[in-house]
C-alpha cells in the first residue's frame, strides 16, 4: 500500500485550511453543527413577572387607542387616507380627491367588499387596532395577578384601567357597526372552528357589555388623578373618564337609530334586524331613563368630588371666551389645567413642522381634506346669541366680526387674525386665490379649518392630543336627556351653561319665538348647540346617524365666494397684505358674498341617500367567516 | 512527455512527407469553438490511408494533392471535411454534443449524457456570451428549456430577471437555488466569458439530493478550467451603446388641460370654473411664455439618447500534466441615461464591474489532483439619490406633468409658479435632480480549494474528496446628499420676469453605510465507480456537506447553518438499462428539535430502446430512442427571513408605549406580544414526477427531447386568514398551503451543412408550464367563481368590461343579457365604463370580478436559436417569445391624472378616451375625476396581454484567416456584432412588455448594440 506523502500532506493542509476559512467557528459536525434557536427573551411569563413590564404591557395598550385625526401612513392612523368620516356630515366637506371620503363615500361606489381591500374606508372592522387593544387589554386583566411585585390596589386600578380601554374600542365600533361579537377574554390559538363561534350580540348585550365594564372600573379608579401625577400622567383612565364615557354610550344607544318603533332599515339582509343586533327591537323609553341617571350619578360626583368642570374664561370678553373654548378641548390636564377634559388620546408630545412625515395632520388641512360648509358657517349665532340670518343686512355686515367665538376658534374665516395678519380668503386673496372659485384646495368653501390646527404656527410644538370626551359633551347629553324625560327648563338650563361660557345667551333669551316645550324645536337647539360646540369632534356625524337625519344627508352644501370691492364697487381679485404698505392703500372692508353650490365633488347621498348608510358593512369575508357574524341591512 | 509526443508527431509528418513526395505540401490549424488548439487530431485524406496528426499547437503539414477531401477528427467533436484549395487551412472543430461519451454537470458531479434519467438541460458559456447583456441570466429564458424569466428593469447593474424553474411552483419565494461550482451564490454578475456551463435541474431525480433546498430546481454554473496543452491567450473587447427598448408617452401640456377641463365640466363643474382657463390653453398652446405656461417632455428632456457599454475581458489557459490553469480578468461598464445637466457631480446611473478568476488544478501525484478556485469581482455602481426612496425614482418621474416646470433655464431650475397655475404637480427634475448620488462599491470574493484522492488502492474505481469554500462579500455606500435652489418665475407688473428664489445650493453631505456577508461550505465525498463483468456499471456517490451563512436578516447575530448527506447510486447495464436512486437528508435549525432533519428520496429509471436488438431495422430513421422516468420528494425551507417559528410565542419589551402626562417629551416604555409561533412548522415538500423521451433521427441530424411533468406541493406556510379578526392575535404561520403544478418541455435540434461551406442550425424549444393553488386556508367568497384556491398564484381579477355607457346602452345591454344595466353605484354618464354584472344581482361591486389573463411570469416559453456558418462568416440568433402572460396597469399607467389629480397623463389615456365624437373607436373611458372609481377600477380594460417575441440576441461575425496573422503570433481574429432586445413585437405597445406596470415602475429595458473584437494567441 503505498500512500504519496505529498498527497497526504496536502490533505493535511487542506484539512487545516477548511478549518481556518470558519476562523472563529469550533470545527462541528452532524447536528451539533446547527445553530441553537435564540433563547426568547420575554414571554407572557416574564411580561408579567415583573411590575415595570406588566406596566409596559398596559401602557402599550393605551397607545391603541383611537386618534381621530389623521396623521401617519399606516392602516389606523392614517384613517381616511388623510380625511376624516367629519366631513361625510353637512357640516364639512371634503376636497382631498384621493381621500376615502371621496373615493369610497362621495361618489357611492362603498360597499361591503371595500372593508376587505381597503384600509380608507370610515372605521374598519379589522383594521382599526381595536381588536388588536382589547386582546392586549384581556390579557393584561389575565395576567396581571401573577405579577410579583406589585401592591393588589394597583393591580385593581390596572385592571380597571384595561376595562375601560375595552369599553372605549366597543364604543369606538359600536358607533359605526352596531352590535358586535363579545369578546369576554384572550383567545387562544386554535383551529378548531368551533373555539371560535361567537354570535354577534345584539345591541342590548353589547350596551351592557361596556357599561358593566365601565361600571366596574368605575368602583375601583380614582375620580381623578393626584394633583401631583397629572404632569407625568395625564391621560390614564380615571373615574370620570368611565363614567362620562357611560354617559356618551347610553346616550348613542338610547337614540332612535337603535331605539326606535322600527328598524332604521329594511333593506336586506334582514338577519342583523330580527337578531336585534342593529336595534332593541322597539321603542324602550326606560334607556333614556338609564342615560338620565348615567348623567345624574356622573353630575353628582362632580359636584361632590370637585375637580371638573367647564372651563370658565377670565374675563367677559371675546379673546377671553375663545381662549376659555381653546383650552376646553386643546389643552391636556384632565382635572388640573384642564378640568373640562374627561378622556384625551395621544399619538405623541408636540410635532414641530407642518410637513412632519409622522405627523402628517397640517398637510391633510392643506390639501383640502376639510373645508367647512357655509351651513355650518351659518349655524354659529352672533356673539350674543343670536341666530345668524342672511337676509338681515346688519347680521352680513357681522358676518365675520360678531359672531359666536367658537366660530373664529373652529373655522378660519376672511379677515381672521392669522399668522400675524389677517387672512385674505377673497377670491384672488393670499390665502385663497383661485380656491374658492374653482372650488380646489384648503380653502375651497371659501373657509379654512380652525380647530387643532389654528393658524399652523401656533399650533406648532403644542402638545397634541385628541379631545375623546369632554364636559361640555356631558352637559349636551344631560340636556338631550332631560328633554326626553320632560324636564325642559332643566334641559335648557344644561345648553346655557355650554353657551354662557363663550358669552352667548341663554336659548330662550336668544330665539324668543321658540317653543322650547316642543320637543323637536327643543332637539334642534342641543344639536345645534353640539355642533357649534364639538365641531370636528367626532360628534356632529353621529348626531345625523342616531337621530336618522336623512334630510341633513341629503342637503346639497355650500361654499361662499368672497369678492373683494374696490371703493367702485369692482372687484379687485388680489391680495391686499402682500403689496408694500405704500401701495396698498387702506385694509379692504367692503366685500359682496355669493353662495355658491359645492360640485366638486358632489355627493351622491345627495341624490341617492338610503338609511342603509347609517352602519358601516362588516367587511364581506369577515362574514363569510361563518363563526356568527351577519351583515347589516343592505349590504 | 511533451518531447517524445513532439517527436512520435514528427516523425508521423516525416513518414508522410516521405510517402506522398510528389505531392503538394498543404499547411493547416485545427482548434475548437472557442479557438484553443486541438493537438493530436487526425487528418486523413478522404479514401485513402494518407493521413496525420496535429501538432500541439494544432499545426499539420500534410502532402495531398489539390482538390482532395481531407477529413478532420478528434474525439468529442464533429468530424469535418474540407476540400484542399492550396491555401493554408483553417479549421474550427464543433464539439459533438452526440457522443456516447459527452458529460453533463449534475449535482455534485458530472455524469454520462447517455446514463442521465432525470430532467436537466444544459447550455455552453460559449452560447451565452453572444448576448451583450450585463447579467447572464437574462439570457437564458428560450436558450434551455424549463426556464421561464422575467427581465423587469435595465438599470445599469441591477438588471437581473427573475428566473424560474418549470415556473412558480409555491405560495412562497419559487426562486431556485443557484450554486457556481458547486456552492450556492449568485451568478447574476458573473463574467460570461467565465463560464464552461449552466445546467438546470428540474426534476426530483435531479434535485433530490439538494433536499430542503431543491424544490424550486436548481441552476448550477461551472467555470473554465485549463486544459493541457500550451498556453491559450483570449482576448475580447466590444463596446457599444444601449438605447431604452421604449419610453412611456406622456400627453403635452395642452392635451394635459383639455383633457383636465374636459373632465371638470363631464363632472358638472360650471365651465367658468374649470382648473385651465382658455388663456392658459392657448399659452400652452402657442408657448408664448414658457417660465409661465410650460409645456415639457420630460423623459425626453432628462434622458440622453443612447448610454454606453462597454465588455473587456483576457484570460489565458492551459497546462502540462503536473498543474492546469484558467486566469481570467474581465471588465464590463454601462453608462445610464440620465443627463447631469450642470450640478457639477456626476449623480447619473453608472456600473462599472471587474471580475477575476483563476481555477488552478494541480495534479500532486497520479492519484491526486488538488483544485483551487479564485473568482471575485469588484462592482462600482452609482445611482441618483431619488425623492421618497431609491424605487420610486421612474414612479414619480411618471407623476411629473407637462407644466410643472420649465426645466433648467440660464442656469436655473424653474418650477411652476402655483400662484399661474395652481396645484401644478411636481416636475420631472425633482425625482432626482440635485438629489446626490450614492455610489456602492461592492467587493465579492469566492474562493474553493478541493481535493480529490483516488483511492485504487482500496479498491478501484473509488475515490475520496474534501472541499473547502469560503465567499465573503463587503460593500461601502458612499451617499452623497445634496439640494439643489429652484426658482419660480413671476411676472412682474411691467411685465417683465422675476423669479422667486427657494432653498438653496447644497454641498454634497457624506454618509458612509456597509453591507457584508459571509459564509462557508464544507463538503467530503467517497465516489465509487465500477464495471463489472464489462456489462454492469455501477456508481455510489455518499457525501456530507455542512454551510453556514452569517449575517442573516433576521436574528443577524446567529448565522444559519444547514448540515445535509447525500446519496446516489446508478447502475446501467450496458448504457441500454439505467436505474437511479437519489436522496438528501437534510437538517436546518429552523425547525423544532425533533423536526429538523427531512429525507428526500427520488429514483428514477431509463431505458434506451434503440440498444435493443429490435431496434436495429429502423436505426437509420430513429438513431436514437431513450425513455425515462422519475419520481421523488424535494424540500423547500425558504420561509423569506422568518426564522425559529416554532420557539416560545414572543413577547417584546420594546413598544412604542404611549405619551402620558401633560409636558412630558417621552413615551412610557411598551411591551407587547409578537406573532404567534407554531411548533409543528416544517419545511415545504414538492413530490415531482418527470416522463422523458430524447429520440433522435436522421443520423443525429435532428435531435428531440421531450419532458413532461407534474408537481404537487404540500405544507406550504400559509397564514390561517379563515380565523376572526376579533382574536386580535398575530397568527402563526402553518404548514397547510397545497399547489399543484405541471408542464411539458420540447427541444427540437436541427444541425446540418449544405456543401462543404455552410453549416447551419436551427433549435427551437417550448417550455411550459402552470400551476393551481389547491389549498390556502381562503375564506369563503360570496360567489364561486372568486375563490383564488383552484386558480393559478397571482391569478389577476377583475370586472369585465361591457361597453361605455350611452343613451342607447341599456337597451343594448339588455338586448344581450335580457335584464338592465345593473347598479354601478355612481351615475353612470355617457361615456363610463359599464360592467358585466357577473353574479346577476343587480349591483356591480366587487363580486361581479372573474379570472382574467394571466399572471407576469409566463405560462409558455419559447426560444427559437438558430444561425449559420459560411466561409469564415458566422450568424447567430435567439428568438425569445413567451405567451399566456399578462400584465395589470396599475398606477399612472392606469389612472388618468393620477390619484392626487395632478399626476401624470399618458397620451393613450388622452388619445383613446371616449368623446362623443370618437365613441365608436375609444377604448378607454371619458374624461373624469369623479367617475374615475367606477372607469378604473381591477378590469380587462386594464388588463393587458404582455405576450411577446423577441429577437434577445443576434451576433454576426467573421473569423479571420489571414497570413499577417501568423506573423502576429494570432491563432484566430474575429470581428464581430452582436445586439440584445433588437426587435421586440408585441401587443402591450404603451410600454416594454415584460417591464413592470405596477406602483414600482423600473428603469426602462435596455436594447444593446455593440461591435467587438476577439483575439486568440
Amino acid at each position: 500500500m503505498k500512500i504519496n506523502i505529498k498527497s497526504l500532506l496536502i490533505s493535511l493542509t487542506i484539512g487545516i485550511a477548511i478549518f481556518c476559512s470558519s476562523c472563529v467557528d469550533e470545527l462541528k459536525f452532524g447536528d451539533s453543527f446547527l445553530e441553537k434557536a435564540p433563547g426568547v427573551d420575554v414571554t407572557l411569563d416574564s411580561v408579567f413577572a415583573k411590575a415595570e413590564n406588566a406596566r409596559y404591557f398596559l401602557w402599550d395598550t393605551y397607545a391603541k387607542l383611537y386618534y381621530g385625526l389623521p396623521v401617519y401612513w399606516n392602516s389606523v392612523d392614517n384613517k381616511m387616507n388623510m380625511g376624516m368620516f367629519e366631513t361625510l356630515s353637512d357640516t364639512w366637506h371634503s376636497h382631498l380627491s384621493w381621500d376615502g371620503v371621496n373615493r369610497s363615500y362621495y361618489n357611492g361606489t362603498y360597499n361591503a367588499n371595500r372593508e376587505d381591500t381597503s384600509d380608507d374606508t370610515k372605521f374598519g372592522f379589522s383594521k382599526e387596532n381595536t381588536w388588536e387593544a382589547i386582546r392586549k387589554a384581556w390579557l393584561f386583566i389575565e395576567n396581571i395577578d401573577r405579577v410579583p411585585d406589585m401592591q393588589q390596589t394597583e393591580k385593581e386600578r390596572l385592571k380597571a384601567e384595561a376595562k375601560v380601554i375595552i369599553a372605549s374600542r366597543y364604543f369606538d365600533m359600536f358607533r359605526h357597526f352596531g352590535g358586535l361579537p363579545i369578546i369576554d377574554k384572550a383567545y387562544d390559538f386554535s383551529l378548531d372552528e368551533s373555539y371560535y363561534q361567537t354570535l354577534r350580540a345584539t345591541v342590548e348585550q353589547t350596551v351592557e357589555f361596556m357599561t358593566t365594564l365601565l361600571d366596574d372600573a368605575s368602583n375601583v379608579l380614582p375620580w381623578a388623578l393626584d394633583e401631583g401625577e397629572i404632569s407625568n400622567w395625564d391621560g390614564r383612565f380615571t373615574k370620570a373618564a368611565a363614567m362620562g364615557l357611560k354617559c356618551k354610550i347610553l346616550l348613542f344607544a338610547a337614540s332612535p337609530l337603535f331605539n326606535d318603533t322600527e328598524p332604521y332599515s329594511t333593506a336586506s339582509p334582514q338577519d342583523a334586524v330580527t337578531n336585534y343586533s342593529v336595534w332593541y327591537g322597539g321603542y324602550k323609553p326606560e334607556l333614556w331613563v338609564e342615560t338620565l341617571k348615567a348623567c345624574e350619578d356622573f353630575f353628582r360626583e362632580v359636584n361632590t368630588q370637585g375637580r371638573y368642570g367647564l372651563v370658565q374664561p377670565t374675563a367677559a370678553t371675546p379673546s377671553a371666551y375663545r381662549e376659555a373654548f381653546r383650552k376646553a378641548y386643546y389643552t391636556r390636564g384632565s382635572g388640573g389645567d384642564n378640568p373640562e377634559l374627561l378622556i384625551s388620546t395621544r399619538v405623541r408630545y408636540t410635532y414641530g413642522d407642518d410637513y412632519q412625515w409622522d405627523y402628517y395632520f397640517p398637510q391633510s388641512v392643506m390639501n383640502g381634506a376639510f373645508t367647512p360648509t357655509l351651513e355650518y358657517v351659518d349655524m354659529f349665532p352672533l356673539s350674543d346669541g343670536t341666530p345668524f340670518d342672511w337676509n338681515n343686512p346688519d347680521h352680513v355686515d357681522l358676518i365675520f366680526s360678531d359672531r359666536d367665538p367658537r366660530l373664529f376658534e373652529t373655522i378660519l374665516v376672511n379677515n381672521a387674525s392669522y399668522q400675524g395678519r389677517q387672512v385674505e380668503l377673497w377670491i384672488g386673496g393670499r390665502e385663497a386665490q383661485q380656491g374658492p372659485k374653482t372650488e380646489q384646495g384648503q380653502f375651497a368653501t371659501g373657509f379654512g379649518l380652525y380647530k387643532f390646527i389654528l393658524d399652523f404656527t401656533s399650533a406648532r410644538n403644542r402638545p397634541t392630543l385628541w379631545p375623546y370626551l369632554r364636559i361640555a359633551e356631558i352637559h349636551l347629553i344631560y340636556a338631550e336627556a332631560l328633554m326626553m324625560a320632560g324636564r325642559t327648563d332643566e334641559a335648557i338650563r344644561e345648553v346655557d351653561k355650554v353657551r354662557s361660557r363663550v358669552g352667548l345667551n341663554g336659548l330662550r333669551g336668544s330665539n324668543p319665538n321658540n317653543d322650547y316645550g316642543n320637543q323637536s324645536i327643543l332637539l334642534e337647539a342641543i344639536l345645534n348647540e353640539r355642533a357649534c360646540e364639538l365641531g370636528f369632534e367626532d360628534v356632529r356625524f353621529f348626531d345625523l346617524i342616531r337621530h336618522k337625519r336623512a334630510q341633513d344627508f341629503k342637503k346639497v352644501l355650500h361654499g361662499l365666494r368672497i369678492y373683494r370691492l374696490d371703493e367702485n364697487g369692482n372687484v379687485v381679485e388680489e391680495s391686499w397684505s402682500d403689496k408694500p404698505a405704500n401701495e396698498r392703500g387702506p385694509r379692504p372692508t367692503e366685500f359682496r358674498y355669493e353662495k355658491f353650490q359645492l360640485e366638486n365633488s358632489r355627493r351622491s347621498w345627495w341624490t341617492n341617500f338610503n338609511s342603509k348608510w347609517y352602519l358601516s358593512a362588516f367587511p364581506t369575508l369577515e362574514v363569510n367567516k361563518d363563526y356568527g357574524l351577519t351583515q347589516n341591512p343592505g349590504w | 512527455m511533451h518531447k517524445l509526443k513532439v517527436f512520435i508527431v514528427g516523425i508521423v509528418i516525416n513518414l508522410c512527407c516521405i510517402m506522398t513526395y510528389a505531392q503538394n505540401r498543404i499547411t493547416g490549424n485545427v482548434s475548437d469553438v472557442n479557438g484553443e488548439s486541438i493537438i493530436g487530431a487526425s487528418i486523413l485524406e478522404k479514401g485513402t490511408t494518407n493521413g496525420t496528426v496535429t501538432d500541439i499547437d494544432g499545426n499539420f503539414t500534410l502532402n495531398v494533392s489539390e482538390g482532395v477531401t481531407l477529413q478532420i477528427s478528434y474525439i468529442g467533436y464533429t468530424t469535418q471535411e474540407v476540400v484542399v484549395t492550396g491555401r493554408p487551412l483553417t479549421i474550427i472543430l464543433e464539439e459533438d454534443t452526440q457522443t456516447l461519451d459527452e458529460v453533463v454537470v449534475v449535482a455534485y458531479g458530472a455524469q454520462k449524457k447517455v446514463t442521465v434519467t432525470g430532467a436537466i438541460s444544459s447550455v455552453s458559456g460559449s452560447d451565452l456570451i453572444k448576448s451583450p447583456t450585463g447579467s447572464i441570466g437574462n439570457a437564458l429564458a428560450g436558450k434551455l428549456t424549463g426556464v421561464s424569466t422575467v427581465q423587469y428593469s435595465g438599470e445599469p447593474g441591477a438588471d437581473a430577471a427573475e428566473i424560474y424553474v418549470r415556473g412558480v411552483t409555491t405560495l412562497n419565494s419559487s426562486s431556485p437555488l443557484v450554486q457556481v461550482d458547486g456552492v450556492e451564490r449568485d451568478f447574476t454578475q458573473i463574467d460570461p466569458n467565465e463560464i464552461e456551463s449552466i445546467t438546470i435541474l428540474k426534476d426530483a431525480s435531479a434535485t433530490a439530493v439538494f433536499g430542503v433546498r431543491g424544490a424550486n430546481g436548481v441552476i448550477l454554473v461551472t467555470t473554465k478550467r485549463g486544459k493541457e496543452g500550451k498556453a491559450n491567450i483570449s482576448v475580447t473587447a466590444s463596446t457599444g451603446i444601449t438605447v431604452p427598448t421604449r419610453l412611456l408617452e406622456f400627453a403635452d401640456s395642452y392635451q394635459y388641460a383639455s383633457f383636465y377641463n374636459e373632465a371638470q365640466i363631464r363632472d358638472g363643474v360650471n365651465p367658468n370654473n374649470v382648473k385651465f382657463s382658455p388663456e392658459m390653453l392657448t399659452a400652452f398652446q402657442t408657448q408664448s411664455d414658457p417660465l409661465l405656461y410650460p409645456n415639457m417632455n420630460w423623459l425626453d428632456y432628462i434622458l440622453k439618447d443612447y448610454a454606453q457599454q462597454s465588455q473587456h475581458n483576457v484570460n489565458i489557459s492551459g497546462g502540462n500534466n503536473f498543474f492546469r490553469y484558467f486566469v481570467s480578468a474581465g471588465m464590463y461598464t454601462q453608462g445610464g441615461l440620465f443627463k447631469t445637466f450642470d450640478t457639477g457631480y456626476d449623480f447619473n446611473f453608472d456600473f462599472k464591474r471587474y471580475n477575476y478568476r483563476a481555477n488552478l488544478d494541480f495534479n500532486l501525484s497520479k492519484s491526486t489532483e488538488l483544485s483551487l478556485n479564485i473568482g471575485g469581482r469588484v462592482e462600482d455602481k452609482n445611482t441618483p439619490i431619488s425623492a421618497e426612496d431609491q424605487n420610486q425614482l421612474f414612479r414619480h418621474l411618471y407623476w411629473a406633468t407637462p407644466f410643472s416646470g420649465a426645466g433648467i433655464v440660464d442656469g436655473k431650475w424653474i418650477k411652476t409658479n402655483p400662484d399661474v397655475i395652481p396645484n401644478p404637480g411636481s416636475d420631472g427634475l425633482n425625482p432626482y435632480y440635485g438629489r446626490g448620488y450614492n455610489n456602492k462599491v461592492g467587493n465579492t470574493l469566492n474562493v474553493d480549494v478541493q481535493l480529490k484522492q483516488k483511492l485504487d488502492f482500496i479498491t478501484k474505481g473509488l475515490s475520496f474528496n474534501v472541499k473547502g469554500s469560503y465567499n465573503s462579500s463587503y460593500a461601502q455606500t458612499k451617499s452623497r446628499s445634496s439640494s439643489k435652489a429652484y426658482y419660480v418665475a413671476v411676472k412682474n407688473d411691467d411685465g417683465s420676469m422675476g423669479y422667486r428664489k427657494y432653498g438653496e445650493d447644497g454641498t454634497l453631505g457624506y454618509g458612509e453605510s456597509f453591507d457584508k456577508g459571509r459564509n462557508w461550505y464544507f463538503e467530503t465525498s467517497l465516489n465509487y465507480n465500477t464495471t463489472i463483468n464489462s456489462d454492469h456499471n455501477l456508481g455510489v456517490l455518499l457525501l456530507y456537506n455542512q454551510s453556514k451563512y452569517y449575517y442573516p436578516r433576521t436574528f443577524t447575530d446567529l448565522p444559519k447553518g444547514y448540515v445535509g448527506m447525500v446519496g446516489r447510486l446508478t447502475y446501467d447495464y450496458l448504457s441500454k438499462y439505467m436505474i437511479e436512486f437519489n436522496m438528501g437528508y437534510n437538517g436546518s435549525e429552523n425547525f423544532a428539535p425533533g423536526k429538523r432533519y427531512g429525507f428526500f428520496p427520488a429514483g428514477s429509471i431509463g431505458w434506451v430502446v434503440t440498444e435493443e436488438p429490435f431496434m436495429k431495422e429502423i436505426k437509420d430513421y430513429i438513431s436514437y430512442l431513450k425513455l425515462r422516468a422519475s419520481y421523488g420528494v424535494v424540500g423547500n425551507d425558504n420561509t423569506q427571513d422568518r426564522r425559529f417559528m416554532y420557539i416560545a410565542d414572543p413577547f417584546y419589551l420594546d413598544g412604542s408605549g404611549y405619551n402620558f402626562g401633560t409636558n412630558v417629551s417621552g413615551k412610557r416604555g411598551g411591551a407587547y406580544e409578537g406573532a404567534k409561533s407554531n411548533p409543528d412548522v416544517t419545511w415545504e415538500k414538492a413530490y415531482k414526477q418527470n416522463l422523458g423521451v430524447d429520440m433522435y433521427f436522421l443520423n443525429d441530424r435532428l435531435m428531440t427531447t421531450f419532458d413532461i411533468f407534474k408537481e404537487n406541493r404540500r405544507d406550504i406556510l400559509v397564514v390561517p386568514s379563515s380565523l376572526p379578526s376579533y382574536i386580535g392575535m398575530s397568527l402563526p404561520v402553518l404548514n397547510n398551503g397545497i399547489v399543484h403544478s405541471r408542464g411539458y418541455e420540447i427541444t427540437l435540434r436541427w444541425d446540418d451543412k449544405i456543401g462543404n461551406d455552410f453549416r447551419y442550425w436551427i433549435n427551437p424549444n417550448l417550455s411550459f408550464a402552470r400551476n393551481k393553488i389547491v389549498e390556502q386556508m381562503e375564506v369563503r367568497p360570496n360567489e364561486d367563481y372568486l375563490w383564488r384556491t383552484g386558480k393559478p398564484i397571482n391569478q389577476p381579477f377583475g370586472r369585465k368590461f361591457w361597453g361605455f355607457y350611452d343613451e342607447t346602452a341599456n337597451e343594448r345591454y339588455k338586448t344581450q343579457f335580457g335584464r338592465d344595466i345593473a347598479d354601478h353605484s355612481v351615475v353612470l354618464k355617457n361615456g363610463d365604463a359599464v360592467y358585466v354584472d357577473i353574479n346577476e344581482d343587480g349591483v356591480i361591486n366587487d363580486d361581479d370580478k372573474i379570472a382574467m389573463g394571466y399572471t407576469n411570469v409566463p405560462e409558455y416559453v419559447v426560444g427559437a436559436n438558430m444561425g449559420f456558418e459560411w466561409k469564415g462568416f458566422d450568424l447567430s440568433m435567439q428568438w425569445t417569445g413567451a405567451w399566456n402572460t399578462s400584465r395589470m396597469l396599475q398606477e399612472t399607467l392606469r389612472e388618468p391624472l393620477g390619484d392626487t389629480n395632478n399626476k401624470g397623463l399618458l397620451l393613450y389615456q388622452y388619445e383613446d378616451r371616449w368623446t362623443e365624437e370618437t365613441a365608436s373607436t375609444a377604448k378607454l373611458p371619458r374624461a373624469s375625476i369623479t367617475s374615475k372609481a367606477n372607469n378604473i377600477v381591477d378590469s380587462d380594460l386594464y388588463l393587458v396581454d404582455a405576450k411577446y417575441l423577441r429577437l434577445k440576441s443576434l451576433e454576426l461575425g467573421y473569423n479571420f484567416n489571414a497570413p499577417f496573422m501568423e506573423r502576429m503570433r494570432l491563432n484566430s481574429l474575429r470581428v464581430y456584432a452582436n445586439g440584445y432586445n433588437l426587435l421586440t413585437f408585441d401587443v402591450l405597445k404603451i410600454t416594454d412588455p415584460e417591464s413592470r406596470t405596477s406602483d414600482r415602475p423600473n428603469y426602462p429595458l435596455t436594447r444593446v448594440f455593440t461591435v467587438g473584437l476577439k483575439l486568440g494567441f
